[in-house]
C-alpha cells in the first residue's frame, strides 16, 4: 500500500486535469470527490489539480461499493475552489437566515448563508420555521412572535427540501436559534440571556426571543462571522 | 479500411478575429446547375482540414462558466448560470411544477441581424393574414433556436455525471448561447463551446465533448467529404454529417444526419468525423489546461 501512496504522490498530485482524464486504475487508487469510476479505471470529471484526500469522501456516489480502507483515495480540487454543487442546499445542512414575515403559525426567512460555503448564496433561497419545528418538545404553546421577530439573523438547519418556493427550517436544538437581534427600545444588537430571552446592553430591556446557545472560538457555526450582516 | 488523415488545424496559435467579417450572401439566385458543375472549387483548403479554430473560457465576469468558440466564420458564446433556484432562472417552466433533481436548461439564440443571412430571417418572421408583418417576440424563441436547443442539450446532456446532477436539489443549470455568426457547422460549435463552458462552471461532467460536421457530395469521380464544412460548401454538398462523441468512453452522444448519402459515403464521413471530433478534444483539453496556467501564475502574483 505504501508503493501505492508514493506512485499517487510521484504521478499525480498537483497534476492539471480536465473533466475525462484518466487518473488510475481501480486496484490502485479508490475514487474521491471529483472523479468517477468506469470499468476498471478512475477518470476526473472536474477541471482542477489532483490531491490525495485522507479519508473516503464524504457523500458517496455508490454507497454499495465503499472505498476499501488500504487504497489512497484521489480527489480533484476545483480550480476556483467553487464547485456547481457548492450552491446547492442539503437536507440537513446548517444556513444562516434572516426572518422576513411573522405570523402566528410560521417564520418565513430568506437564506443568506450556509455551512461548507465561502461567503453569501449566489441567489437568496427562501425558508419558512413553522410553529412545531421552533423548539423540540411540546409545540403548543410555542408562540412565534416570541421566539422570532422580523430583521432577526438566526442560524437553522434545513430539515425538508420542501416546495418550488421555500424550504423548511427548523431551530429545535440548543444551538440552533437567533443570533442577533435589533432592540425595539434602543436599536442596538441584544445579548442573549438565556435560551428564551435577549437583553439590550443599555437600556436594559429584555426581549423574548429563541436565542441560539453560543459557541466559543472552535464552535461548529462559525462560518457566519465572515459574513457582513448588515 | 479506409483512413483518413486529418491534419490539424492550427489551433492555440490562432487569435480571435474580433470582428464580423460579413458572410457572402447565398447564392439563391445563381444558377444551381451552373455552381454543381465546378463543385467546392472555392474551398481553400484540402477536403480533410478544419477550419481555424479559436477557444477560449472564463470571459463572462458574472457568469459562474462562459465560453467562446469559433470555427472558421462560425462565431458562438455561451454563459452558464447555476445551480440556481427555479425562481432566479429566467427558464419558461411553470414555476408550479417541483422538481426534486437538478435540471439542465439549454437556450440558444441567434444575435441577429448579423448572425444569419437575411433570407433566413425573413423566413422566420410572422407574416399575418393582411399583410403586415412582424418580428418575433424578444422572448420566444424561433423554431430554429428551439430545434439548435434541442439538439444542444442532447448531446450534452449525457456528458453530465447523473449521481452530481441529482443532487443539484430544486435547482436548474441555465446555458444561455448566443450565435454571433453562423457559418456552417453552427451544431458543433454550439456543443464544443456548452461543453467548455459546464467545465469552467465546475459542473461535474463524465468528459468533454468534441463535435465536428462533414459535407458529402457523391459527384464526379466518386465521394467527396469535406470537413468542417462552411455553409456555401453545405448548400452544394449533398448530404451533411454532424458527430458528437465522448472520447474517453469512445461512445457518440448526437449523430444527425440529413441529406441523400450512400451507405458507403456516410462510413467514410463518419470515420473523418471521429478523426475530426479527437483532434478537436485535444484542442479543448489544451484550451481549459492553459488556462488554468494562466490564473495560477495571475494568483500567485
Amino acid at each position: 500500500q505504501r508503493l501505492s501512496v508514493l506512485f499517487c504522490k510521484m504521478v499525480l498530485v498537483n497534476k492539471k486535469v480536465t473533466p475525462g482524464d484518466r487518473l488510475g486504475s481501480l486496484r490502485e487508487i479508490a475514487t474521491g470527490t471529483g472523479t468517477y469510476a468506469r470499468g476498471t479505471h478512475v477518470y476526473a470529471s472536474l477541471l482542477g489539480t489532483v490531491a490525495l484526500a485522507s479519508g473516503i469522501k464524504k457523500d458517496d456516489v455508490n454507497p454499495a461499493q465503499t472505498a476499501p480502507q488500504h487504497l489512497p483515495v484521489v480527489t480533484v480540487i476545483p480550480l476556483h475552489e467553487k464547485t456547481a454543487a457548492s450552491q446547492v442546499l442539503v437536507v440537513g445542512q446548517v444556513v444562516l437566515v434572516r426572518i422576513v414575515r411573522v405570523n402566528t403559525q410560521q417564520a418565513a426567512a430568506e437564506i443568506v448563508a450556509a455551512d461548507g460555503l465561502i461567503g453569501a448564496l449566489k441567489d437568496l433561497k427562501s425558508g419558512v420555521v413553522r410553529k412545531e419545528d421552533v423548539k423540540s418538545g411540546a409545540t403548543e404553546d410555542v408562540k412565534i412572535y416570541d421566539s422570532f421577530r422580523p430583521n432577526d439573523i438566526v442560524i437553522a438547519k434545513i430539515i425538508s427540501l420542501g416546495d418550488t418556493k421555500r424550504y423548511f427550517l427548523s431551530t429545535a436544538e440548543a444551538e440552533l436559534g437567533v443570533i442577533r437581534a435589533i432592540s425595539s427600545s434602543s436599536g442596538k444588537y441584544m445579548i442573549p440571556v438565556n435560551y428564551k430571552e435577549m437583553e439590550c446592553p443599555e437600556t436594559k430591556v429584555k426581549e423574548p426571543r429563541k436565542c441560539a446557545k453560543p459557541n466559543d472560538a472552535d464552535g461548529t457555526y462559525k462560518f457566519y462571522k465572515e459574513i457582513n450582516l448588515s | 479500411q479506409l483512413v483518413v488523415n486529418l491534419k490539424k488545424a492550427s489551433t492555440m496559435a490562432s487569435l480571435l478575429t474580433n470582428c464580423y467579417i460579413p458572410l457572402p450572401s447565398s447564392h439563391v439566385f445563381n444558377n444551381k446547375s451552373k455552381a454543381k458543375s465546378r463543385p467546392h472549387a472555392s474551398r481553400k483548403r484540402p477536403p480533410s482540414e478544419l477550419r481555424k479554430i479559436y477557444m477560449d473560457t472564463r470571459i463572462l465576469s458574472n457568469a459562474d462558466g462562459s465560453s467562446v468558440v469559433e470555427m472558421g466564420q462560425t462565431k458562438v458564446v455561451v454563459a452558464v448560470h447555476g445551480p440556481r433556484s427555479f425562481s432566479a432562472s429566467s427558464s419558461a417552466y411553470d414555476s408550479e411544477l417541483f422538481h426534486e433533481e437538478g435540471i439542465l436548461n439549454v437556450d440558444a439564440r441567434f444575435a441577429l441581424p448579423f448572425a444569419i443571412r437575411p433570407e433566413t430571417v425573413a423566413m422566420n418572421q410572422v407574416v399575418a393574414v393582411d399583410g403586415s408583418s412582424s418580428s418575433s417576440s424578444t422572448t420566444t424563441q424561433t423554431p430554429e433556436e428551439i430545434e439548435l436547443s434541442s439538439r444542444v442539450y442532447d448531446a450534452i446532456f449525457s456528458s453530465l455525471v447523473q449521481p452530481a446532477l441529482n443532487r443539484l436539489f430544486k435547482s436548474v443549470l441555465d446555458v444561455h448561447l448566443v450565435v454571433l455568426q453562423a457559418d456552417g457547422g453552427l451544431t458543433s460549435a454550439c456543443i464544443v463551446a456548452v461543453s467548455l463552458a459546464l467545465a469552467d462552471a465546475g459542473v461535474e461532467l463524465y468528459d468533454l465533448v468534441p463535435s465536428c460536421s462533414v459535407a458529402i457530395s457523391s459527384n464526379n469521380p466518386g465521394i467527396v467529404c469535406l470537413a468542417d464544412p462552411t455553409e456555401e460548401e453545405i448548400d452544394d454538398a449533398d448530404g451533411i454529417l454532424t458527430l458528437a462523441v465522448l472520447c474517453s468512453w469512445n461512445e457518440v452522444t448526437f449523430w444527425n444526419q440529413s441529406g441523400r448519402i450512400s451507405v458507403e459515403a456516410s462510413s467514410q464521413a463518419m470515420e473523418m468525423c471521429k478523426d475530426g471530433c479527437i483532434n478537436i478534444h485535444q484542442c479543448m483539453r489544451q484550451c481549459l489546461l492553459s488556462k488554468e496556467k494562466q490564473q495560477s501564475i495571475q494568483s500567485d502574483k
